[in-house]
């Protein structure tokens, strides 16, 4: 389970104070998928960052099965990404100088485990559709390929924590429709989900909704 | 996935690559082919040295030395055993000894200087190198310029000497001085005909500049040891000269590492620059690792592996340009009797680490503004 205590995020911008988050806190179980809403700048990106153990909070914490993560060195705070989380970004942040297989299986090369990468990589892929495109780059994909390819780098680590920012931002309808239906299946495999959208086809997937404004939790359903 | 991203990396920038591997190579080129023409100019600087004759004499210590360079007959004679326990000793700077006996008289109404000399070695010293003063067969003599022309002689001709036949093997070119009369026999010869067997006047020595340390350092040390090792003789040098062409190697040498210095200067620029403008370039990639579990270890792993890479590549091509450099252009000017300029293989291991430890201590900016960088920077800017 992924729980916020206090979660507060100030940030110092051209000698200006910023509240990105102010004292939320929330619960995420295992098989839902909390859709967090909220207009641009509200603090849904530096809310999952911070679930994801990358940003450090200025003020309370974020519990991963009762851990506290920013009580964890960054090194085990690496650990707890590469075991137990996937991002999903807007923006996909493939590597340009890897091939589509390669990419997939960034993750797994991170955990040193070879033996069923192959096999993993390629079901991700075909997962996704993306089978026939394995050894292209990404700057020769489509933008929808890209983010299946984003998606299929996700899914192969098989993390039990999913954190989206926006992942259908850019896309058709069909390709919004693959990566909901991906997102779909996983939180019906038991995955904790956390998806930041604006897309209303997305948002119908949510089994939970919280609403931010200017870094506060205004609601909760 | 390590090396493959490694190269991926150096494929996606190769102009960064290839300029990173040109700078590094130009720069071990230089250090190489500096490296491997000093060694072996130091080498031709010695034979040049022997060619400018000796410049230490020996001499007992109550002999009057004006006798000596006058050849009067006020020289004190000793044993030219002192000659040969002298070569025993490695440590000393010179290398090649002469026993010399000498003494004025007047043949056919010219004045010589009838000179019996010995070659001696020193022990560790091989043969092909040769001694800068050839000896003389016995019953021939070497004439200098001035008794050849004095006596109308030429190379074949007989002479009588105190009553005893010579044949000339040699007149000598004009040098201008006491050497222009002086009539050179093999040192038994000499004694023989001057009833002073087994003595010499003087040990002509020939300090070689192959110890390290200054010349004045070299100078020190020589005396030091010889008034241990012979103590019954007094030595005086002359190094003008050598001090000259020592000066005027250390001024070449000088100016050529200040250019090295400034190659060196130059490269580690273009490395800090590149670097900075990588981490600059790639900040997203850094973001996009530590999403995915990497820590900002492996990520500077990954700019001090390539950098690594291409310092050994760059190392092993300097290496070999610089050394061929050094073999095809040096070898025509530099003259070694017993070595040839070559590739100095001993080097390369040296040549590696410094290379691979500069090329990473001029990462060092880079990497600090990469630990530096938000990874969330990126990520967070949608």
């Amino acid at each position: 389970m992924l729980q916020t205590k206090d979660l507060t995020k100030r940030y110092r911008k051209k000698g200006e104070t910023i509240l990105a988050l102010d004292r939320v806190n929330l619960y995420f179980e295992p098989g839902e998928l909390t859709v967090v809403q909220g207009p641009s700048g509200s603090g849904k990106t530096t809310l999952l960052l911070m679930l994801g153990g990358m940003l450090t909070p200025t003020k309370g914490t974020v519990m991963h099965d009762d851990k506290d993560l920013y009580a964890l060195s960054a090194l085990k705070r690496s650990v707890y990404r590469k075991h137990h989380v996937g991002f999903l970004f807007q923006s996909f942040h493939l590597m340009p100088y890897l091939t589509v297989k390669d990419n997939i299986a960034l993750p797994l090369a991170l955990r040193r485990g070879k033996a069923e990468a192959a096999e993993r990589v390629a079901s991700a892929a075909k997962r996704v559709g993306l089978s026939a495109r394995l050894s292209h780059r990404p700057k020769e994909l489509s933008v929808g390929e890209q983010q299946r390819t984003a998606m299929a780098r996700m899914l192969v680590g098989d993390p039990e924590i999913i954190l989206a920012d926006e992942p259908t931002g850019n896309l058709d309808k069909r390709n919004r429709e693959i990566i909901a239906e991906c997102l779909e299946a996983e939180r019906t495999k038991g995955k904790t989900i956390v998806l930041a959208t604006h897309d209303e086809e997305l948002m119908r997937l949510g089994t939970a909704l919280v609403l931010i404004e200017d870094g506060k939790v205004t609601a909760k359903e | 996935m390590y090396f493959k991203i490694l190269w991926s990396q150096a494929k996606q920038k190769w102009q960064v690559t290839l300029l990173l591997f040109l700078a590094m190579t130009a720069l071990v080129t230089l250090y190489v082919y500096l490296q491997n023409t000093s060694q072996f100019s130091s080498r031709s600087m010695a034979l040049a040295m022997k060619a400018m004759g000796h410049n230490m004499i020996l001499l007992p210590k109550e002999a009057d030395p004006l006798a000596v360079y006058l050849c009067t007959d006020g020289q004190d004679p000793f044993s030219e055993e002192s000659t040969c326990a002298l070569a025993t000793h490695p440590d000393l700077s010179s290398k090649y000894y002469v026993s010399v006996l000498q003494k004025r008289l007047t043949l056919s109404g010219l004045d010589i200087v009838l000179t019996g000399i010995e070659p001696v070695l020193r022990g560790d010293e091989t043969a092909e190198k040769s001694h800068p003063i050839p000896s003389v067969p016995s019953n021939h003599a070497r004439l200098g310029f001035a008794v050849g022309k004095g006596l109308k002689l030429d190379e074949g001709d007989q002479i009588s000497i105190l009553g005893e036949p010579f044949a000339v093997a040699e007149i000598l070119p004009e040098r201008g001085d006491l050497e222009d009369y002086r009539v050179y026999v093999s040192l038994k010869d000499c004694q023989r005909m001057l009833g002073l067997e087994g003595k010499i006047h003087v040990i002509w020595a020939f300090m070689c500049l192959g110890h390290g340390g200054t010349i004045q350092e070299l100078e020190a040390r020589q005396r030091k040891l010889l008034e241990e090792y012979t103590p019954a003789l007094r030595h005086i040098s002359k190094m003008d000269i050598a001090t000259g062409r020592y000066t005027a190697r250390l001024t070449t040498e000088k100016s050529l590492f200040y250019l090295l210095a400034l190659v060196f200067s130059v490269t580690v620029l273009v490395i800090v620059v590149t670097g900075l403008q990588e981490v600059t370039e790639r900040r997203r990639e850094l973001g996009i690792f530590i999403a995915l579990g990497a820590t900002t270890g492996y990520v500077v792993l990954l700019y001090l592996g390539k950098m690594l890479i291409i310092a050994v590549a760059a190392a092993l091509a300097g290496f070999y340009a610089g050394s061929e450099l050094a073999v095809g252009f040096t070898s025509q000017f530099l003259v070694s009797n017993t070595q040839p300029v070559s590739i100095l293989y001993e080097r390369l291991p040296v040549v590696l680490l410094l290379t691979c430890a500069a090329a990473l201590g001029a990462m060092l900016p880079p990497i600090i503004q990469l630990v530096r960088t938000d990874p969330n920077q990126t990520l967070n800017a949608e």
